[in-house]
Parts: C-alpha cells; sequence; structure tokens
C-alpha cells in the first residue's frame, strides 16, 4: 500500500529549508545558497514495515515578504513542517508568525519545528526561551543538521509514520 | 539579463513591463524582456531560428497557452542540447497540485504564482535579477 501526502515547508529565508528538503530527498548538500522563489518541489518515498508514504516535499519561498497569497501554498498540506535557525534569534521569533498563518485553516495537521543549523551553534537563551514557547504548539521539535544530516530523515519518518496510524 | 515570457495576456505583459522597468531604474545592469504570445510564434523560434532562445538568463512561461500548456512547451524547449540548461520558470495564476508536480517532473525551476500587486510584481523581478542574474 502506498499513500501520497503534501508536506509544505515554513520558515525565514536562509534558514536550510531546502537544504533539508535536499538532505531528504537526495541525501546531498551544498554550501551554496541559492533563494527559493515560488515554490519548488521535492519527493520521497519513506517505507515504514511494510507500507509506503510517498512525501510530497513544497519548499515555499522563505520570508515574512512571501509572494503572492500564501495560502494557495499551503492548500491541501497533510503535514507542516517548520524550520528556524538555531544561530539566527529572529528566525526563532518569526516562527510563531508562520504558526499563525496556518494554525487556524489546518488545525488537524501534524506540526513539527525543526531547530536547524545545530552543528554551527550552541543555543542562545533567545533560542532556549523561545523552545519554551513552542513546545506546547509542535506535535515534535527535533534538532537537524542538514550539512550532516543530523534528524532529517528522523523527522520526515516521524510525519510519516503518523498518517499510517 | 534577458528574460524571455511566454505569455497570451496583454495586460500582464503590460504590468510585468512597467514593473521591470520600474526595477531596472534601480539596477546597474538592466534587464531585457522578450514576449512571445503564441504558440506558433514560439514554435517559429524553436524550428526556424533559435538565437533569440539562446540568448535568454531564464524563460519564464505562464501554464495556460492557447492550443497548449506551458509544460508542453518546456518539454519541447528542454529537447534541444543547446536550450535544456536556460532555467524554465512558471508564472501562472494556478496552483493547482497535479499541475505543479508536472512541472517539477519535466524540469521546471520554479512554481510562482503570479502576484496580485504592482509591488509584489516588483519583488518578483527583483527576486529573479538576485537569483539567476549573475
Amino acid at each position: 500500500m502506498r499513500i501520497s501526502k503534501k508536506i509544505c515547508l515554513l520558515g525565514d529565508e536562509s534558514v536550510g529549508k531546502s537544504s533539508i528538503s535536499t538532505r531528504f530527498a537526495d541525501d546531498e548538500f551544498s554550501d551554496k545558497y541559492k533563494a527559493t522563489i515560488g515554490v519548488k518541489l521535492f519527493q520521497k518515498v519513506v517505507d515504514l514495515n511494510e507500507k509506503q508514504v510517498n512525501l510530497i516535499v513544497w519548499d515555499i519561498q522563505g520570508g515574512k515578504e512571501l509572494i503572492s497569497s500564501p495560502q494557495q501554498y499551503y492548500r491541501g498540506a497533510h503535514g507542516l513542517i517548520f524550520v528556524c535557525d538555531i544561530s539566527n534569534n529572529e528566525s526563532i521569533q518569526n516562527i510563531s508568525y508562520y504558526y499563525d498563518i496556518v494554525k487556524k485553516k489546518y488545525p488537524t495537521a501534524k506540526k513539527i519545528l525543526l531547530l536547524n543549523k545545530c552543528d554551527l551553534s550552541e543555543f542562545s537563551l533567545t533560542a532556549k526561551e523561545a523552545m519554551l514557547t513552542y513546545k506546547d504548539m509542535f506535535d515534535n521539535i527535533i534538532n537537524t543538521s542538514a550539512k550532516t544530516g543530523l534528524g532529517v530523515n528522523e523527522a520526515f519518518k516521524l510525519l510519516a509514520s503518523d498518517f499510517i496510524d | 539579463m534577458n528574460i524571455l515570457m511566454i505569455e497570451d495576456n496583454s495586460l500582464d505583459i503590460e504590468i510585468i513591463e512597467l514593473a521591470v522597468s520600474e526595477v531596472n531604474s534601480d539596477l546597474s545592469s538592466e534587464i531585457k524582456m522578450t514576449y512571445i504570445k503564441t504558440l506558433h510564434e514560439f514554435d517559429e523560434h524553436l524550428d526556424k531560428n533559435q538565437s533569440l532562445l539562446k540568448k535568454q538568463d531564464i524563460i519564464l512561461s505562464d501554464m495556460n497557452i492557447p492550443g497548449t500548456n506551458g509544460v508542453e512547451l518546456m518539454k519541447s524547449f528542454k529537447k534541444f542540447e543547446q536550450l535544456v540548461n536556460i532555467p524554465f520558470i512558471f508564472f501562472t495564476s494556478s496552483l493547482f497540485e497535479k499541475e505543479v508536480e508536472d512541472a517539477y517532473l519535466h524540469g521546471a525551476s520554479d512554481y510562482i504564482l503570479k502576484p496580485e500587486s504592482f509591488e509584489d510584481n516588483c519583488k518578483v523581478i527583483k527576486k529573479l535579477h538576485e537569483v539567476y542574474g549573475s
């Protein structure tokens, strides 16, 4: 049995959404930054016991100034992955902005927060305080590094497992 | 930077033209736009003289073109070795999952929803220049 699910990535520009998508879909990483305009799509089948979940990842342009209506990009999402950069306090604080955009429209969608770029920095006090605020908003909070691969597959697998429960 | 826009809607062309001249006023190297409005015109360039196509930095295409669709245009464009590396970007007002998946399956570089406001159109043009201009 194979099911397909739409997953949307949300977060500020340059927090590593595309790197996370590339790490997940192709197991690759590039130091070269290329901003996403609009949306990019990635796809990978996750095997869970005898079931398969085809995750279609919508890597959506980052930043508060999202061009055009963001709701059109998020429409029909089954899972939402929020991404921040732990070395960038603003990106951590802005998570609540993205959460507010989608919380009413997708109350049942599983929501995961990725604390990305764990390889670059220790958690600042601001980051630790923000985490306390966010822990009740998300189903899971996971430390990731798209560069080393830390936590990336685990995050998507966790999301996929929710779809076959 | 050279951008070829495949677009049949004159109003959309007019908005982009204005947005480009607005953005160009802040740029040291200008964006030069070329427009193709029909499938016939596109086929003519593809079949008879590809010099215009070859010098483009990106192709910005609508998804809905009378007589065909954007993905079919992209497929015929990317058949040519000299053109295959030119980024083909969709700039459209529809966002159907199947269409987006199909676009990426066949080699789209980006998929952008047409903005409603003039300011957002300027932002798109600026962003395209940042990402693909150098």
